[in-house]
This record gives structure tokens, sequence and C-alpha cells, in this order.
């Protein structure tokens, strides 16, 4: 049946709610475009062929088909926009999260069109927020929350290795090792899972 | 062309909404009124080049509803739609498990009535009525169900349609920001969502391999 | 080189640069960084802090943060070994050890780069610099061959010094012991600061609780202790009046000396009590009968002594203390009401602080091997603040279990007569086999269990002459194959809590030439190759005798 290969890819997502991006489905994709090609193929023979027929009453039903194959040719196409532009939503979203540079397992998932979309999203990102404050830059990820202190206390999660601060000094962070640390420096580690704030 | 022209050319809001586009995707049964000829593709479990009047199908709502729009087929009102479920709606419609009739079950019930189904208007009226009496209970539970009693919360959670359970989860959302002002609890910079996601499936996904390999 | 101001000379130093700080795996150096974490956060001091379990940790640890911090603060170890020796410092960085383990190295009591932050008069009888080191050790070695008098005058003097320099060490060295605890030191540092709660105050009474408890120290020290951590909880008291809500409420008051009895049943925590289980003798039906008698005396049903402390009527549970203090004396039970802190934290918790003692030291010595030993000291860190309860009640839970496996291990050797009599001294060897073998392989529960065996022998032997022997316990451990443990108990007859077989133990080893490794939570606790386990006896027996 039509249009059952692409409701698979929506489902797909559907499944995948819970991961950050599941890997790409290049092959279901091609599926539902040689589908595609083939409905549009056989509508055009058929537009070609419906000159020679004459009666009014096949002609309808020569409509009808044409249409049948034609809204299943758009719905095709919308599935495919859908899974497009789902995933690039949540490939916007893993730029907030985590970063300019994603985890191997999540860029292993991308396709090479989505890899360019994310390279040139993040300078688009990269230039705003470096236009932003007069001049000076301004990092939007950070600051969600509003900071009680200047310090807060970590706790190293993993072995993440030395940390150079901004007064020049190196932090050492080695698992299950706590810090106090500047909020404003360690804040996007904390976001990257690597250190964990404790409250005292 | 008479599907995108409905639409007026152009891209509706929910073009690319994952759940509008799942609901379309629905089976419905439907029965020609007229035989089409040469439509006989639409039904592979039957061999034949042609479709005959009377002929029963399961067919998905997208396709239905351009068949419709041409008047070649009715279409039969699925269960949780019918004269029968309606009453049970009418009569109490909160004790009805909506997500498995739906789980889209007003998006889905939307397009039968958009498509000028026999009954439309009285399915219309009947997915108002349910909503507004389910809405009640809806805000009753998002905004006063607690961590102490998960089970009672889980089989409620577990009867809602999709975009029920999107306003419950705002409520709840709602609840514990206000909780949160009001105890004035110290904000805790946490781990991105993601993140956290992706480490505790790496975690399973260790704890698997290591099972595989002492069983092994 | 000791330091006299703590404030000056310790604290001050630190203001303003990264600081690294290492602790040990205890209850006492929990509590004191708990105390000066909160210092140096109130002064936005950036530190670093990383727990330590051995001296290869150690160098492993300072290695790694070498580069990023000048000012080292080593808690509760580092001040019975020469630090210096082990790593590779430059001369820019400061090493600070607040350590309640006794004897202090000659070499960290004479450096200048060690600055030792503990009260100098309660490190007894350090030699004398003049006897120790001499500049000038190796002149004229060129001018061997030439005897002149002179020269033959100088070599036998030098001969003379390097015996006495020996013997000097030797005398140091051969107690182990401890000093006052370390939480209180620090307690008394943020007092000076004037930045005490009673939240920093309640840490430091289970500090000091955490060193009783453990047999580290004497009741005379103890005493002492208690008087001034009193004086400081009125004047907190005072200030307090007039002053906001505090989150814990600290009483000083008589209370039932029974372990953690307030989270458990009085009948269980009777049994499991050092004291009324060796005077009783419980292990062994007639004990187990008096005991019984005894619960009957004092009025309580025996369904109301088995039920959970807290679920008790209310009328048993308010007088239970009161009954059982009245017939202490007729059971020789002296001591079993006495003065301890019982801190509350709103109505439904009340804790007394040799319970969180022992419940915080039961989670760093979690036998749960899926948990790193880090992850242990985290969470145990946790469980002291006010807002991780949970926690300590886990903790509280656990320490059940250790004195549970105690008691049965205890149970089983005295019915198998598994205590050896060497001579000289008792020993026992537990084997891999033991049920709870995996708790012991921790030096705090091995040596709770040493005591308990020790105490149990001496009731239940005939014999005078055991009360005044030490006791070796050897055990397999769990956490490294190859190794064993084993822990020297000085015999109950001995008043002081000085331990001289922490030293025997290294001397034997040293005469085996086998490796032995002293552990870092008490001198007496060593870790050696498990198949020297044997001949460690026969050495020690040719030593001691």
């Amino acid at each position: 049946m039509f249009g059952e290969k692409a409701i698979e890819l929506i489902k797909d997502l559907i499944r995948s709610k819970n991961e950050p991006l599941p890997p790409y489905k290049a092959s279901e994709v091609r599926e539902v475009i040689d589908e595609m090609n083939a409905l549009f193929e056989m509508n055009q023979k058929d537009v070609q062929s419906q000159s020679q027929t004459q009666e009014v009453e096949s002609q309808q039903d020569l409509f009808t088909v044409i249409q049948v194959r034609h809204s299943a040719l758009l719905w095709n196409k919308r599935c495919l926009i859908a899974y497009h532009y789902q995933r690039l939503m949540r490939l916007k979203q893993l730029r907030w999260e985590f970063g300019g540079v994603l985890p191997t397992d999540i860029r292993n998932n991308l396709n090479d069109h989505e890899v360019v979309w994310f390279n040139s999203y993040c300078s688009n990102l990269a230039t705003y927020m470096s236009r932003l404050n007069d001049g000076r830059g301004i990092d939007l990820t950070l600051h969600m929350k509003a900071p009680k202190r200047l310090y807060v206390q970590v706790r190293c999660l993993l072995d993440y290795g030395d940390y150079e601060l901004e007064d020049g000094t190196t932090a050492v962070l080695s698992k299950d090792s706590t810090h106090y640390l500047p909020l404003q420096q360690c804040e996007k580690l904390i976001h990257q899972g690597i250190l964990e704030q404790i409250l005292t | 062309m008479a599907a995108s022209g409905a639409n007026g050319g152009r891209v509706p809001s929910d073009f690319a909404a994952i759940d509008d586009i799942v609901a379309l995707s629905k089976k419905v049964s439907c029965r020609f009124v007229k035989s089409v000829a040469r439509l006989g593709f639409i039904d592979q479990s039957a061999d034949c080049e042609h479709v005959a009047e009377g002929t029963q199908l399961e067919l998905p709502l997208w396709m239905a509803k351009t068949l419709a729009a041409r008047g070649l087929i009715t279409v039969d009102p699925p269960k949780g739609y019918n004269q029968i479920y309606r009453e049970i709606l009418d009569a109490d419609a909160s004790v009805v498990d909506l997500h498995k009739l739906g789980p889209h079950f007003y998006a889905f019930g939307g397009h039968l009535v958009a498509m000028n189904a026999p009954e439309g208007e009285e399915i219309a009226k009947s997915l108002v009525h349910t909503f507004h009496q389910r809405l009640h209970k809806i805000m009753d539970f998002s905004l006063n169900a607690s961590e102490d009693t998960p089970f009672e919360l889980h089989a409620f959670k577990n009867n809602l349609d999709s975009c029920e359970l999107e306003l419950f989860e705002e409520g709840s959302n709602c609840l514990k920001d206000v909780k949160k002002w009001e105890h004035r609890t110290l904000d805790q910079i946490c781990a991105n969502d993601m993140v956290v996601s992706l480490k505790k499936r790496k975690r399973a996904m260790m704890a698997c391999s290591e099972r595989m390999a002492t069983d092994s | 080189m000791f330091v006299d101001d703590f404030r000056k000379e310790f604290y001050d130093n630190l203001v303003g640069k990264r600081v690294l700080l290492m602790v040990h795996h205890d209850v006492d150096a929990l509590c004191a960084i708990r105390i000066l974490l909160h210092l140096l956060e109130a002064d936005n001091i950036q530190y670093s802090l990383v727990s330590i379990r051995n001296k290869e940790e150690f160098v492993k640890t300072f290695n790694a943060h070498q580069q990023s911090a000048s000012n080292i603060v080593l808690i509760n170890f580092g001040a019975t070994f020469d630090v210096y020796d082990e790593i590779d410092c430059s001369e820019d960085k400061c090493i600070y050890i607040i350590d309640n383990h006794r004897p202090v190295d000659v070499h960290n009591v004479y450096r200048p780069e060690v600055k030792l932050v503990m009260r100098a008069e309660t490190c007894k009888n350090i030699p004398l610099y003049e006897d120790l080191f001499r500049d000038s050790d190796e002149e004229d070695e060129g001018d061997e061959r030439r005897y002149s008098l002179e020269m033959l005058e100088k070599r036998k003097e030098r001969r003379v010094w390097k015996e006495r320099r020996l013997r000097l060490l030797f005398e140091y060295t051969q107690f182990s012991y401890f000093g006052h605890s370390v939480a209180f030191q620090m307690f008394e540092l943020a007092w000076k600061m004037s930045k005490d709660n009673f939240e920093l105050l309640w840490l430091a009474i289970i500090g000091v609780c955490d060193l009783r408890v453990n047999d580290k120290i004497d009741e005379h020290m103890y005493e002492e202790s208690l008087r001034s951590l009193k004086s400081h909880l009125t004047r907190l008291t005072h200030a307090q009046n007039s002053a906001g809500n505090n989150s814990i409420d600290i009483v000083f008051d008589k209370d039932l000396q029974l372990v953690l009895y307030r989270h458990w049943s009085l009948f269980e925590s009777f049994r499991h009590t050092l004291l009324c289980s060796s005077r009783f003798k419980v292990w062994n039906v007639k004990g187990y009968k008096r005991m019984l008698e005894f619960f009957a005396e004092i009025g309580i049903p025996l369904v109301q002594c088995k039920q959970k402390f807290f679920a008790m009527d209310l009328e048993f549970r308010k007088n239970s203390q009161q009954w059982i203090d009245e017939l202490a004396e007729k059971y020789s039970l002296i001591g079993i009401v006495s003065n301890s802190f019982v801190g509350s934290r709103g109505f439904r918790h009340r804790y007394n602080a040799n319970d969180i003692a022992l419940g915080v030291k039961a989670i760093l010595e979690s036998p749960n091997k899926e948990k790193s030993s880090g992850e242990k000291f985290l969470e145990a860190l946790d469980s002291l603040s006010p807002k991780k309860i949970s926690i300590l009640h886990h903790g509280i839970e656990a320490a059940k279990i250790q004195y549970e496996a105690i008691w049965k291990q205890v149970h089983a050797t005295l019915e198998m007569k598994s205590i050896v009599n060497a001579g000289p001294f008792l020993y026992v060897i537990l084997h891999e086999s033991a049920p709870d073998a995996k708790l012991f392989s921790f030096a705090g529960c091995l040596l709770t269990l040493a005591r308990f065996l020790l105490h149990s022998h001496v009731a239940s032997s005939r014999s005078r002459r055991v009360a005044n022997l030490p006791l070796i316990l050897i055990t397999p451990d769990l956490c490294s194959t190859e190794f064993a443990l084993a822990a020297g108990i000085p015999p109950v007859a001995e008043q002081s809590p000085n331990n001289l077989l922490g030293k025997a133990l290294l001397q034997a080893a040293q005469r085996l030439k086998c490796p032995m490794e002293p552990d870092f939570y008490d001198g007496c606790v060593v870790r050696f190759p498990v198949e020297e386990k044997l001949h460690l006896i026969d050495a020690l027996v040719s030593l001691l005798s």
C-alpha cells in the first residue's frame, strides 16, 4: 500500500522520543522517494493516454485514479518533510545542550546534509552570540538559571583531565573529586554532565 | 489540485506535526458507492483491476479523504465515534480509555468531521462534550496528584489522549514551578536532559553487553 | 614544624590561592573537612578535594595535582611518615598536615616546609633536633686511612651518637596513639574566626565521638573534649537565643550507651553492645537467660524489648533509661548510662552522636563492590549534610549489619575455640570462607571485631592471665586477594589506648623481610602478603617473648 513506508519513518521518530537522535534511515528514505517517482511516472503515463479515451465515464474514473496516486505522492512528501524537519529541530536542540561538538555516538547518526546544516547552524549561532553585548559576545547557552553565588561546589562524575581556568591555574578533574570553582567557568561542564553541582 | 487546493495552496501550521500525521495514517473502513475503473491497486488483497460498487475496504484516513471528496465512498464512523460509543461518552466520558481508542482521539475525530462524514455533526458535538467532561479531571489531577500515589497517577495518565497528556504535563510542570517558588529552593544547575538520557542509554548498553559477555 | 596560631599561620595563608585538600577515609576526617569547607566557601577560596586511602593514592594524586595548587592540606593522614620523602615536591609548595595519628614522624616535626596544624603539647616526648640530625655527617671521610687518635675519638663518638639516635627513635615511635579530634580542632579554628554555629559544633561532636566509639582515645581525653564541647554548646545557645532559628538542636544529657538503640530494639542493641554482651556472656545459654532476667527485673516485657525502640509504649520508652540506670550497679553495668550529645532535627529525627559516627563509618566501609572507594567517601560526606538524612539512615542500617556480623563471628569463634594462646599474645586467624569476611576487610570494622573477640574471650576464660594479653587478628583482605590484614589490640587490663602492636608487627615483618604497609586508618592495622601469615605469627612470638 502506498504511504506505508513513509509513515514508518514517522513512527521511528516517535519510538526514539527519549533518545537524543536516532540513526538516519537512509535506505528507507530512498525507498519512499522511489515510490514517489514510480507514482509520478504512472500518473504521467495516464495523463498522456487520457487524450485518447473519449468516454466521459471512463475519463472520470481516470481522474480519480490519478488523484488517488497524487494524494499518495503528497502524503509521502509530507512525511518526508516532517521526518527531516523534526530531525533538524532535535539537532538544533542538541547544539544548545551539547555545544558545538557532538559526542561521537550522536555524530555517527547524522547524514551528510545534516552535518553541513549543523555546522552552518553552529557558525550562525556563534556569529550571533559574538555580536551581542555590544560586540563583546555572550554565551546564550549559559546562565539559564539565576545564580545564587559566584562559586559553586561541584563533584566530578568522570575522568576529564586538566581544565584550565581563566586565571591561568588548572584544576585536575578526576572522577569522584570535589571542587569549588567559579560558576561561570564550570557551568558548561555541569550542563555537559561532567560535573554535578552539590548543594550543602 | 484538489488536495492542496483545499488549503488554499499554503502550508498548514501542523504540516510537520507528527501527531497529526499519525492521526491521518489511521485506517477507517470505507464502502464504495460507485465502481471505479482501474483503481484496483488500492485493494491489494483482491487481485482485480477495477473496484466494484459496494466494495468494503480499510483505507488510511488521508486516502479516504481524497475519495470522499469526490463522493466515491462512505465512511463508517469507527469505534469510539459511532452511535454506541457516543452514548457511552455522553454518559460519563471520564472513565473511557481514550488512549486505547486514539491515541490521537481528538485529532482523528476532527478530520472525520472535516470530511463531511455522515453523523459528522453528532461526532463534533460528542468530541466537544467529551473534552469538556474530561478537562476538569485532568486539571484536578495535574495540579494535585503527588508522587505519593504513583500508581493512580500512572493509571490515570494511561487513559489520556495525546493532546490531553500534553495539557496534563503542562499543568504538573506549572505546579512544580509554583512549589519551587514557594519553598524558595536553591536552583541547582543540572546536566541537560539529553546529556542525561545519552548517559543512561550508554550505561544500559554497557550493562547489556556485559551480561551477554558473562552469559557466553 | 608545628603551627602555633592556626588562624595566622594556617588559614590566612590559604586565602586567595587554590587549595588541594586530601582527606583520609574516616569519620573524624569527614567532619573536619566539612567544617573546613564551610570556612573556605565563606571566604570564596577555591579548592579541590580528593579522598585518599593509602600512600600509593597519595603519591598518585599529588603528582596529578602538583601544578594546580600551591597549598596542600592533608587531613588525618601524613603525620606518621616522612611526607616529603615520598613525593617530588618543589620549593614553593606548602604542605599542611592536620592529623590525629600519633606519633608524628620526626622529619615532619623538623622540616620547615611541612606545617603541622596540631597542638604541639599533645605530641609527647619528641626527641631533640640535635639528637637526631647532624649537619656534618659525612665530613672527613676521605682521610679514613689515617688512624689518628683524634679521628678514632671522633668515630667512636659518632657511633655512640648513632646508637643513641636509634634508641631514641625506637622509644619515640614504639607506641601508636591518637591525639585530639581533627574535627574539633577545625571547629576551634572556626570559633576563633567567629564563624562557628550549631551545625559545625555538631560535626565536631561527631568527630570526637568517632574517636571514642572506636576506642582511639582514652576516657580522660574524651572527658576533656566533652567539657570543652559542652562549654561551646552553652556559649552558642546563649548567642542563639537572640538570633534566628537553627536546623539542629543539640542537648548534652545522660543517655543510654547502647549502640544504635534509637534505631533498633532495646533487645538487639543490648546484645550488640560490648559492655553488656561481655558482662552477660550472651553467647551462651546461661548468659542469654541472665539478660532476659535483667529485662524482667527492670520491668519491660520482652515483647516490648524486641519491638523497635521508637514503637515501644511511651511509658517504657520514657522510663527505660532510668530503670536501667537503677539496676546498673547490681548487674555491674557501670557506665551504661552516661553523658553524651543528642541532636535532633525537627521532631522526627533524634540521634546520639555516637550512632551517627557508627553510621557514617559503615558507609565508608560498605562492602559493596560496585561502588568505588571514592564514591563511598562522597556518599559518607553527603550523609553528614542536614539535607540528605536518608543517606545517613542507610548508613545506620549498614552499621546494624556490621554489628550483627561481628556478633555472629564472636559467637562462632568462641564456640570453635579458635582463639589461640601463643604465649606473649593471643591470636585468631579468620578464613576467607567466614561468612562476613568481606565486612572485616576494612580496618575500622576489623578493630571493632578484635575488641569484641578479646573482651568476650577474657570474660569467658577462667584464666586471669588472659586479661594481660594483647590480641592479634588476621583476616584475608577481600579487596585485594594477595593480601591479608592483621590488627593488634592492647590487653583488656591496659587502660591507655597506646598500642605497640603495630610497631611489633612491622618489626616482625622486617625480620622476615616481608613487605608490610601500615593502614592509614590506624597504625595497628597492617597489610601484608597473605602467604606470610603463619611465619608472621612465629616471628612475633620470638620477638615479644
